[in-house]
C-alpha cells in the first residue's frame, strides 16, 4: 500500500489517502475502516437519466463519491472488499442520503476519514506501507487424500484450494486401487500448485506432509515437470522445502512454523513471530499458570496490576461493529504499551490467529505472578463463552 | 494383471492337493481291496441272479449298494428294489413335494448342516417326543417316506439317532416323560424356544456327554419314549417352517416306517463294530450317531471323512465312507430335481428354505434363511452359529521397527496362509533390494512404497484361524506419523497383540521418551482393548537372555497395569519373528536350548512355555452388540467387488453393532443416501449376514461414491446415527506439552476419521474415582485430569453417546501429531 498524505489533527480527527497495490491490502483497509468512517473512492454507479419525452434510459457513469459507511464486506478468496454506505457529498447524480455499494478497486487512490484515528489503525497503516516486511510464501499441506494449498503473507493466510481425493487403502491382494489413487491425489495438487501459486512473486513453497508423502510427491512432481517440459516449476526447484508436519490439515502450518529451516527463512515474518508467542503463551501456562492469563476480564485485570509483559490480541476485536467493545480493547492495549508491554496483534486470518481468537481473543504472559479470585473469573468466562466463533475465511 | 502372470502365480501344490482331495472321497470303490473287488463281483452276480438282470439297474450301481451295505446282498436287493422304484416314480411325477426334495437331498454340506443343527435343537424336540401321542398322521409321513433314498435315509436316521440320544440324556436327567398331551401352541413355544436361545444351554459338549450316557441307558430310555409317539409331534414342527426340524422329522419317520432295512445294516455294522458289540439292535446306531455327533462338534468345520478320526472302529468308518459313496451314486441324478425343485421354490416363493438347500450345496458354513422373502432373523441365527463365528479382530502394534509386520508375516506362514511359492518369491524379491529381512513383513506390507522403504504405513488387513477361534488381523504401522491409521485399526479391535523389540537399546528407544511403545498401548487401551499378550520379540539377538526377558516383562507390566490393564489379561510370550520361534509351535529343547532352558509352562516344568498362537488362542470372546441398530464406520470405499455394477460402491469396516443382511436397506451418514446391501464379505469369504464385531465388505447398490468418506457410518434406516459438531465429552488428558484451554485446537479422531475440531469450553474438571466436581470452567486442564469438555468439530462427525455405543462414542484428541486426550461422548447437541 502506498501512503500519499496523512493528515491526522490533533483531536486525532483526520484523513489518510491511500493507494492498494496487493489483494493483501484489501485486508489492511478491511481492518481499518469502522462504521461511521467516510470513504471517497472512484466508482462506478448506474445513473437513471429521463428524458423529457418520459422514456427512462441507464447509464453507468464513473464518478467520485464520499460515503459514510455502513457495512463493510470482505471476500478473502477474491481479496473484494464492498463498502456500502449513504452519500454525503451530493453531486450531479447522486443525490444526498442516497445509497452506495462501492468496490475499492486495486491501484485507485482513496481518502478515508475517521473521527478519531487510534494507535491501532495507525500502525496498521504503518505496517501495510512498509514494504521491507514482505515475504510471500505458499504452503502445501499434505496427507494421504488431503492436501491444502495455501497462501502466506504478512497478514493473510489465504486457502487457495483444499484438494480432497478419496484414497483406496491397501487391500489383501490387490494395491492397484490404492497406487492408482495415490496417482489421481499427486496429480491434482500438482495441477493445484500450478494454477494458484505465481512464482515471479513467492519466493518459498513449503510441502509439509507426514510420512513420506512429500517426498514422493516432490518426485512425482518433477518426474511430470521433466516429462511435461514445465520450464517454470523446473526453474523454481530451488524453492521447495519439504518440511515434515503431523496432518495435512490446515492447522498443521503453525508446526511449518515452528521447524527449523522454516524459521529461519522466515524468522522475521508476522506469522513465524505470532506462532512464537502463542507457543511461549502455553508454556508458561503450562509451567506457571498465574502468569499466563487469557479472557478479557482476566488480562485487564493484569493490565491494572502493570503486569503485563507480553499483550497478545487478535485484529479481530478491533474490527467489532460496536465501538464500546473497540475502545475497550484499544484502551486494553494503549495501557498495556504505557506499562511498556509488547504488544503483538494477530491477523485472524493466520492459524495462530484462529486459535488466539478460539481463546477468546486475548491472552497475556505476565512479567510476575498475579492470583485472581475465582468467583468474578467464572461470571466472565460465561460471557467469553458466548462470543461468536471465527466466521471462516475459507 | 496378464495371462502369464496367472499363470506363473498358479498355485500348483494348491491346485493339485484339491483334486487329490476330490479323488479320495469320491472314487472309494476304486480304492478297495482286489479280495473285496473280487466279493463285489459275486455280490453283483448274485443279486442280478435275484432281482434279474433287465431291470436297468447298472451293475455300478449295484456295486455301491452292496459296498455300502458291505456284502449284505439281501439289504442291497431291497434297497435296489426300492430306488429303482422310487426312480420310476420320480420319471412319473415332476411335481414332487419339496418335502420329498429335500429328504432325497443327498449332498454333505447340508447333512452336516442338519447335524450341527440338530444338535441344538434336540433337546426341545426331546422334550417334545417325551410325550406319549399316538396320530394317524404316520400314513403321510409314510408317503413322504417312500421317497427317501439311501443317502437320504443315512442322513436322516443319523438325525433321529441324534434325536434318541438326546432323549436319552433327558431321561437320564430326570425330564418328565409321561406328562399329559401336547398342544399345538405348546409345540410353537418349544419352536420359539429353538430359536431363540439355543446354543447357550445346549451346547454340544453337554450333548456329548449326553451321548456317552447313552452307552449305558440305551435300551431302556428308548423304549420309555415310545417310538411312534415322536411323529405327529415332529409333524407339528415340520408345519412350521423349520427346515432342519423339518428334515429331522422326516428322518426319524422314515427312519422307522423303512426300519427294516436300515437295521439290518446296523445290525451287520453292530457285528463288526467294536464298542456296538453288545448293544441291542435298536441301540446300535446310537452311538453310532453320537460319535459322528461327536466328531463333528469337536470340529465344527470338519468333513464327515474326519469323524473316523482316531475315536471311531473300523466298521464305522466303513459306514460313513458308505454314506458318502451313496451319496456320490445318487448325487448327480438327485442333483438335478433338487435343483429344478429350488428354481421352482424361488419362483413360487414358498413358505419353505431353499437358501439353505441351495448354499449348502456350495459351502459348509450354511446360513439358513426361514424365508427367502423375509428377513433373516440375523440375531437368531447368530446364537445358532456362534460357535463357528467367534472372530475375533486382533491388532497388532509396537513401535517403528519392532517387527509386527514380520513376527505377523511369519506366524501367517506357519498357519498356512501364504504358500511356499509365494513366500520364497517374497524372498527373492526382497533379497534383489538388498531387504531379505524383510521377506515376511512383505505378507502385510502389500505396496511398492511399504516394501521399498521398509516400513508399514497403512493397516494391513488379513484373516486367520486358531484352534478355537477366527482372527481378523490388523497389522498397524508403528512410525508415528502413521499413528491415524493405527487409531483406524486399533478402534476396529477387540484384543491386541503388543510387540516389543528386545534388542539392546532396541526396547528402550521404543519405551522410553517418544516412542511409540506407550502411546500405542494407551491408545488401545482408551479405545477398548482389554486383552493383549506382549511379544518379546528379537529375544534371539540377545541370545535368549531371560534376564533381558524379565527385564523388559517388569518394566512392562508395570507400565500397563499403571495405564489401566488388569494383570491377568496382560500376558508375556518370548520370540523371534525373523526365525519364527515359539510362534504357532512350541519350542523343543533341540530347536532353541537356550530359551528352553528357562521358558518353561507354568504348570508343568518339563514342558517348555507356551506359544504366541496358543496365547492369542485363549482370548475371551467379548459380548457383541447384535440385536442394536445397525452401524458400520467406513473405514474405505472403492468401486467394484464382488458385486458390481454402474452404481455400486463396496465399503469396508468394521460392524459396530447390529447385523446386516443381503438385501437391507441402509442409509448413508451424513448425506442420508439410501442403498441396498447387495453381497457381503466377511474376512474375505462371501456371507449372506454379518453381525456386530465381524470386518466386513458390504457391497451396496444405490449409492453415489461421491457422497461417501472415510468416517461416513452405514446405519439402519430406521435409526440412523445422529451427526453433528457440537458434542460434550468426558476426556482423560494424557500428558501434552502444553495444557488444554478453552479454544484449544486439535484434531478429533474417531474411528478411521480425523477432523479438526477445537475444544470450545471446559466445563469441569473432575475426580475420576470420587466423580467430584474440582472446578467449574476451569481456566486450563492440565495433564492427567478428568474433565467435561465441550467440543466442535470442522465438519460434522457421526456420533453415539458411549452409553449407546462404546465404539461408537469414543474419541481420541491429538495435536502436532501426539494424543493428548481420550475421551468418551456423554452428550449430543443438535446442529
Amino acid at each position: 500500500m502506498k501512503l500519499l498524505k496523512q493528515f491526522i489533527e490533533k483531536s486525532r480527527a483526520g484523513y489518510v489517502r491511500l493507494i492498494p497495490e496487493q489483494p493483501e491490502d484489501m485486508w489492511h483497509i478491511y481492518n481499518l475502516i469502522q462504521k461511521e468512517d467516510q470513504l471517497e473512492a472512484s466508482t462506478v454507479r448506474g445513473v437513471k437519466s429521463e428524458t423529457s419525452t418520459g422514456s427512462v434510459s441507464t447509464d453507468r457513469v464513473r464518478l467520485k463519491l464520499t460515503i459514510s459507511i455502513e457495512d463493510v464486506f470482505f471476500d478473502v478468496q477474491a481479496g473484494a472488499l464492498r463498502i456500502n454506505g449513504r452519500n454525503i457529498v451530493e453531486n450531479k447524480f447522486v443525490g444526498f442520503g442516497q445509497y452506495h455499494t462501492l468496490d475499492l478497486e486495486m491501484n485507485q487512490p482513496f481518502t478515508l476519514s475517521k473521527p478519531e484515528w487510534d494507535l491501532i489503525s495507525l500502525q496498521r497503516i504503518k505496517d501495510a506501507c512498509d514494504i521491507t516486511r514482505q515475504a510471500d510464501v505458499a504452503a502445501v499441506t499434505m496427507q494421504e487424500g488431503l492436501a491444502v494449498i495455501c497462501l502466506l503473507t504478512q497478514f493473510m493466510t489465504v486457502v487457495r484450494q483444499k484438494i480432497e481425493v478419496p484414497i483406496p487403502r491397501k487391500r489383501r491382494g490387490s494395491t492397484t486401487n490404492y497406487e492408482k489413487g495415490v496417482q489421481r491425489f499427486y496429480e491434482q495438487i500438482y495441477r493445484g500448485i500450478k494454477q494458484h501459486i505465481d512464482f515471479s512473486v513467492v519466493k518459498v513453497v513449503i510441502l509439509g506432509s507426514p510420512g513420506f508423502v512429500r517426498d514422493q510427491f516432490f518426485e512425482y512432481m518433477m518426474a511430470q515437470a521433466t516429462k511435461a517440459e514445465d520450464k517454470t516449476t523446473l526453474e523454481n526447484k530451488a524453492k521447495f522445502v519439504l518440511v515434515h508436519t503431523s496432518s495435512g490439515h490446515k492447522g498443521a502450518l503453525e508446526e511449518v512454523m515452528r521447524d527449523p529451516q522454516i524459521k529461519a527463512r522466515l524468522a522475521d515474518t508476522k506469522a513465524a513471530q505470532e506462532v512464537k508467542a502463542i507457543d511461549s503463551f502455553y508454556q508458561m501456562l503450562n509451567n506457571n499458570p498465574d502468569r499466563a492469563f487469557y479472557g478479557f476480564a482476566d488480562v485487564r485485570k493484569a493490565a491494572d496490576n502493570g503486569a503485563i509483559g507480553t499483550l497478545l490480541v487478535t485484529d479481530e476485536l478491533f474490527r467489532a461493529a460496536d465501538i464500546q467493545t473497540r475502545k475497550k480493547y484499544i484502551q486494553l492495549v494503549e495501557d498495556s504499551q504505557a506499562s511498556n508491554a509488547e504488544v503483538l496483534v494477530f491477523s485472524s486470518l493466520h492459524v495462530s490467529g484462529e486459535q488466539l481468537n478460539q481463546l477468546t481473543g486475548v491472552a497475556a504472559i505476565l512479567n510476575f505472578p498475579l492470583i485472581i479470585d475465582s468467583d468474578i473469573e467464572e461470571s466472565d468466562d460465561e460471557s467469553d463463552s458466548k462470543a461468536p466463533l471465527t466466521p471462516s475465511s475459507g | 494383471m496378464s495371462r502369464h502372470r496367472a499363470v506363473r502365480n498358479l498355485n500348483l501344490e494348491e491346485e493339485l492337493y484339491d483334486e487329490e482331495d476330490d479323488g479320495a472321497i469320491y472314487d472309494e470303490l476304486q480304492d478297495i481291496s482286489e479280495d473285496d473287488q473280487a466279493r463285489l463281483i459275486k455280490g453283483v452276480e448274485a443279486v442280478k441272479g435275484a432281482i434279474g438282470s433287465d431291470t436297468g439297474i447298472e451293475d455300478r450301481e449295484i456295486k455301491e449298494s452292496l459296498w455300502y451295505y458291505f456284502f449284505d446282498e439281501e439289504a442291497t436287493i431291497a434297497w435296489l428294489q426300492k430306488t429303482h422304484k422310487l426312480k420310476l416314480k420320480n420319471t412319473g411325477n415332476d411335481h414332487r413335494s419339496l418335502d420329498q426334495i429335500i429328504s432325497a437331498a443327498p449332498h454333505r454340506p447340508s447333512q452336516q448342516r442338519l447335524l450341527r443343527q440338530s444338535t441344538p435343537a434336540l433337546t426341545p424336540l426331546g422334550q417334545a417326543l417325551g410325550e406319549p401321542k399316538h396320530g394317524g398322521t404316520n400314513l403321510s409321513l409314510k408317503s413322504l417316506a417312500s421317497s427317501g433314498s439311501v443317502p437320504g435315509l443315512a442322513r436322516l436316521s443319523l438325525g433321529s439317532l441324534s434325536q434318541r440320544g438326546s432323549l436319552s440324556s433327558l431321561a437320564k436327567t430326570g425330564q418328565p416323560s409321561g406328562a399329559t398331551t401336547l398342544s399345538p401352541s405348546v409345540v410353537g413355544k418349544a419352536l420359539a424356544a429353538l430359536k431363540v436361545r439355543p446354543s447357550p444351554e445346549f451346547p454340544t459338549a453337554q450333548s456329548d456327554s449326553a451321548q456317552s450316557h447313552l452307552m449305558s441307558s440305551q435300551g431302556s430310555s428308548f423304549k420309555q419314549t415310545g417310538q411312534p409317539s415322536s411323529m405327529p409331534v415332529l409333524k407339528n414342527f415340520a408345519g412350521r417352517q423349520l427346515p432342519a426340524l423339518k428334515s429331522v422329522a422326516l428322518g426319524s419317520c422314515v427312519d422307522r416306517t423303512e426300519a427294516k432295512q436300515p437295521e439290518r445294516r446296523r445290525a451287520a455294522l453292530g457285528a463288526e463294530s467294536l464298542v456296538l458289540s453288545s448293544t441291542t439292535l435298536y441301540a446300535g446306531p446310537s452311538p453310532l450317531a453320537s460319535f459322528i455327533l461327536s466328531g463333528l462338534g469337536s470340529d465344527s468345520k470338519g468333513h464327515v471323512r474326519e469323524v473316523s478320526r482316531g475315536t471311531v472302529v473300523a466298521a464305522l468308518e466303513r459306514d460313513i465312507r458308505g454314506v458318502l459313496e451313496a451319496n456320490k451314486g445318487e448325487g448327480d441324478a438327485k442333483m438335478k430335481t433338487l435343483a429344478k425343485g429350488v428354481a421352482r421354490l424361488k419362483v413360487g416363493g414358498d413358505d419353505n428354505d431353499d437358501q439353505a438347500v441351495s448354499s449348502g450345496a456350495e459351502s459348509a458354513d450354511i446360513t439358513p434363511a426361514v424365508t427367502p422373502k423375509r428377513r433373516i432373523d440375523v440375531v437368531a441365527e447368530y446364537s445358532v452359529h456362534q460357535k463357528n463365528r467367534e472372530t475375533l479382530n486382533l491388532v497388532v502394534v509396537g513401535h517403528v521397527d519392532a517387527g509386527k509386520s514380520t513376527l505377523m508375516g511369519h506366524v501367517l506362514y506357519a498357519l498356512g496362509q501364504v504358500n511356499e511359492r509365494t513366500m520364497k518369491k517374497f524372498e527373492r524379491d526382497a533379497e534383489k533390494i538388498g531387504k531379505g529381512s524383510f521377506a515376511f513383513a512383505w505378507v502385510l506390507d502389500e505396496t511398492d512404497e511399504e516394501r521399498s522403504r521398509g516400513v508399514t504405513m497403512d493397516i494391513a488387513t488379513s484373516a486367520f484361524s486358531t484352534q478355537h477361534r477366527k482372527f481378523t488381523l490388523l497389522d498397524a504401522p508403528g512410525h508415528r506419523d502413521f499413528v491415524p491409521n493405527m487409531i483406524s485399526g486399533a478402534s476396529r479391535a477387540d484384543v491386541a497383540i503388543l510387540v516389543v523389540d528386545a534388542s539392546t537399546g532396541g526396547f528402550e528407544s521404543g519405551f522410553d521418551g517418544n516412542g511409540q511403545t506407550r502411546e500405542h498401548a494407551i491408545l488401545i487401551r482408551s479405545l477398548g482393548v482389554r486383552q493383549l499378550v506382549v511379544a518379546v520379540n528379537k529375544l534371539d539377538v540377545v541370545e535368549w537372555s531371560e534376564t533381558r526377558y524379565l527385564e523388559i516383562t517388569n518394566r512392562l507390566v508395570d507400565f500397563l497395569t499403571g495405564c489401566g490393564y488388569v494383570k491377568e489379561d496382560v500376558r508375556f510370550a518370548p520370540v523371534s519373528g525373523l526365525k519364527g520361534v515359539n510362534l504357532a509351535h512350541r519350542i523343543t529343547a533341540d530347536g532353541t536350548p537356550e530359551l528352553a532352558s528357562w521358558y518353561h509352562d507354568k504348570d508343568s516344568a518339563s514342558e517348555p512355555g507356551p506359544c504366541l498362537v496358543e496365547l492369542i488362542d485363549t482370548f475371551t470372546m467379548p459380548e457383541r452388540p447384535v440385536s442394536k441398530p445397525f452401524r458400520l464406520a467406513v473405514t474405505d470405499f472403492f468401486k467394484g467387488g464382488t458385486f458390481s455394477s454402474a452404481n455400486s460402491v463396496s465399503v469396508t469396516g468394521r460392524i459396530s453393532q447390529g447385523n446386516v443382511q443381503i438385501g437391507e436397506h441402509v442409509v448413508m451418514v451424513p448425506g442420508g443416501e439410501r442403498g441396498v446391501v447387495k453381497a457381503i464379505d466377511v474376512d474375505f469369504v462371501t456371507e449372506e449376514w454379518a453381525v456386530a464385531g465381524d470386518s466386513v465388505v458390504l457391497m451396496i447398490q444405490g449409492l453415489d461414491i461421491q457422497h461417501i468418506s472415510v468416517g461416513s457410518v452405514v446405519c439402519t434406516p430406521e435409526r440412523p446415527i445422529q451427526c453433528t459438531t457440537r458434542f460434550e465429552a468426558q476426556l482423560v488428558v494424557f500428558d501434552p506439552p502444553v495444557p488444554i484451554t478453552n479454544g484449544f485446537p486439535g484434531l478429533l479422531h474417531m474411528q478411521s476419521l480425523n477432523v479438526p475440531a477445537v475444544v470450545s469450553r471446559i466445563i469441569e474438571t473432575f475426580d475420576q474415582r470420587s466423580g467430584e466436581v474440582l472446578k467449574r470452567r476451569p481456566r486450563h486442564i492440565r495433564k492427567g485430569a478428568t474433565a467435561r469438555v465441550e467440543i466442535v468439530a470442522e465438519t460434522p462427525v457421526c456420533l453415539e453417546l458411549f452409553k449407546d455405543s462404546k465404539e461408537l462414542g469414543r474419541i481420541m484428541l491429538r495435536k502436532n501429531g501426539e494424543t493428548i486426550a481420550a475421551g468418551i461422548v456423554t452428550a449430543i447437541y443438535g446442529g
